[in-house]
């Protein structure tokens, strides 16, 4: 658990020590504004509603997720550090979630300083304090889910690059195959495998305050399954 | 404290490491000589559990390497090829992440210690991306003892320090040897001999020779003394033939070059026996000895012959 905490600072240091985390944030949190604010005509709208806000989230999720991962496992093979990293007495789990919780720590942040925007709309009309949060909840398992997913393609690359294309073209994948499963003439039974894959379906029932258990378990599933691959890749290098 | 047995291993149809065997008591500084793919690296890796063996067994501190994997991976220190650092980290960030994953206990203590110890107390909080490669290397080998192992595995550490670093990192390394066992790889002979109390020669993943450098270069050469003698009045071809009729020479003498002042190679039993005969045979033929030079087998030559393939074969 100690080794964890330690992984998870590291994390932390590496991205505020270079201008990495500043600059994923920063890009964020001005690109969802200005497209929720002028983009969105929000003001012109003359609706108080956060569900323009929100809706951009995984959106941008496809971009700025793999730039949240991309470094985390191909920079240290590109360093040469996996080599000591492997021979430290750690369990290969305890570096996968090390890594992991790193990058949860830092997509908290990022939604920790989405809240001024959040509490400023709250103001200019009356909300459900529950659909708010159902939101947050559904975003957050997203990004969470999202995650896992770039650790395990940046373990499968080789260097930053192609970690971050690799986790674009997924993350395109499974954030638009439910659109795509809706818009194209398919057979019925792959256009439920896409519907079921999406994120973003997922995330629609959140956005509609609903909690459904099945979507709870499909983002757990979904997160764990990837952080197993993930220590699978580490032990398998050292067979290589 | 570390035991070697049969260990093999593979990549695709390149044998890397072929039925390795040795062991190393405690406080000895092993170097692991050998050409590059000789398997020195690998062979480092399979020790620190970096990658498996095939087949065979290690043991460290008594503990076997495949079942006590996190146990053996506490009491080892290793220092990869090219220092595997976080550019992104300061000096002391770096010591504090290793000894938090390797449970350190008196953290502050320890990196007081090897900072002390690496003198890198002036870099302190420096960004490691800001160090040259010889404070990095530094860096590296401070990571490798924070925790104190008993065991310290180098690969190559002197590799692209500069003359003077490369003596201040021997220097550091003889003074861990003193409790530690230490194994270290290089190519570079002279780190051997000045550091390595004892030498493992490795070439084609196999262990051609093990002992101490200069039992090793005894051995291969046989006690026979060749001596290169160079000569003042008379033909190369006379020489020969009078030489190779002198009692107790060994094997024929060797024409190296001809001319007024012709040099020749040749053996004999003993230094004694060699440098006697060779006067008395240069006073009856009324010669003058421009030059005798005993021959001294280095660690180069030992080097030479033991990766060369003939010579293995011949000596097996």
């Amino acid at each position: 658990m100690k080794s964890v905490l330690s992984l998870v600072k590291k994390e932390l240091q590496s991205s505020f020590n270079s201008p990495m985390a500043y600059g994923v944030l920063a890009a964020f949190l001005v690109f969802t504004s200005v497209m929720f604010l002028i983009g969105n005509q929000f003001i012109a709208s003359n609706s108080a509603s956060m569900r323009g806000y929100f809706g951009l989230f995984p959106l941008v999720f496809i971009v700025l997720i793999p730039a949240m991962t991309m470094r985390s496992w191909a920079e240290e093979k590109k360093m040469g550090a996996m080599e000591l990293f492997l021979t430290l007495p750690l369990r290969p789990s305890e570096m996968v979630i090390g890594k992991y919780l790193g990058t949860l720590a830092l997509l908290t942040l990022l939604f920790i300083l989405t809240l001024p925007m959040t509490f400023m709309v709250m103001t200019l009309g009356s909300f459900e304090p529950g659909e708010i949060i159902g939101q947050y909840l559904g975003l957050y398992l997203l990004g969470a889910s999202s995650l896992a997913l770039g650790l395990f393609m940046s373990a499968l690359s080789s260097n930053q690059i192609s970690a971050f294309l690799l986790g674009l073209g997924v993350m395109v994948f499974f954030t638009l195959s439910g659109t795509l499963a809706a818009s194209v003439e398919l057979p019925k039974i792959l256009k439920d495998i896409l519907q079921f894959l999406s994120f973003v379906p997922r995330f629609s029932s959140f956005e509609r305050g609903i909690l459904d258990t099945r979507d709870f378990l499909y983002f757990g599933i979904f997160t764990t399954l990837f952080l197993y691959l993930n220590t699978k890749v580490l032990i398998f290098r050292k067979w290589r | 404290m570390i035991k070697v047995s049969h260990l093999n291993r593979t990549y695709g149809d390149y044998l890397a490491v072929a039925d390795v065997s040795f062991e190393i008591p405690q406080g000895q500084i092993v170097g692991l000589l050998g050409p590059n793919g000789a398997g020195k690296t690998t062979l480092m890796k399979i020790l620190t559990g970096y990658h498996y063996s095939d087949t065979g067994e290690a043991w460290i501190d008594g503990l076997p390497l495949g079942e006590e994997l996190l146990e053996v991976q506490k009491r080892v220190g290793y220092l990869p090829e090219s220092a595997p650092l976080y550019m992104d980290l300061t000096v002391r960030e770096y010591l504090e992440f290793i000894g938090n994953l390797r449970e350190v206990q008196d953290l502050e203590g320890a990196i007081t210690r090897v900072l002390k110890l690496c003198a890198l107390e002036g870099v302190e909080y420096k960004s490691i991306s800001h160090l040259s490669k010889g404070f990095r290397q530094r860096v590296g080998l401070a990571q490798a003892i924070i925790h104190d192992p008993k065991v310290l595995i180098l690969d190559e550490p002197t590799t692209g320090l500069d003359p003077n670093q490369i003596l201040e990192f021997r220097d550091l390394i003889r003074t861990l040897g003193k409790e530690k066992t230490v194994i270290l790889s290089t190519h570079i002979l002279q780190e051997v001999e000045a550091i390595c109390e004892r030498v493992l020669i490795l070439n084609k993943g196999r262990i051609m020779a093990d002992g101490k450098a200069d039992e090793i270069a005894r051995e291969l050469k046989g006690s026979a003394v060749v001596y290169t003698l160079q000569v003042k009045g008379l033909k190369g071809s006379e020489g020969l033939k009078s030489l190779s009729t002198l009692p107790q020479i060994v094997g024929k003498p060797d024409l190296l070059q001809d001319g007024d002042n012709p040099v020749f190679k040749l053996s004999f039993p003993s230094a004694v026996e060699g440098g006697e005969k060779l006067f008395d045979w240069a006073v009856a033929q009324n010669v003058k000895i421009i030059s005798l030079i005993p021959e001294t087998l280095t660690l180069e030559d030992v080097f030479a012959e033991l990766t060369k393939e003939v010579v293995s074969e011949i000596r097996s």
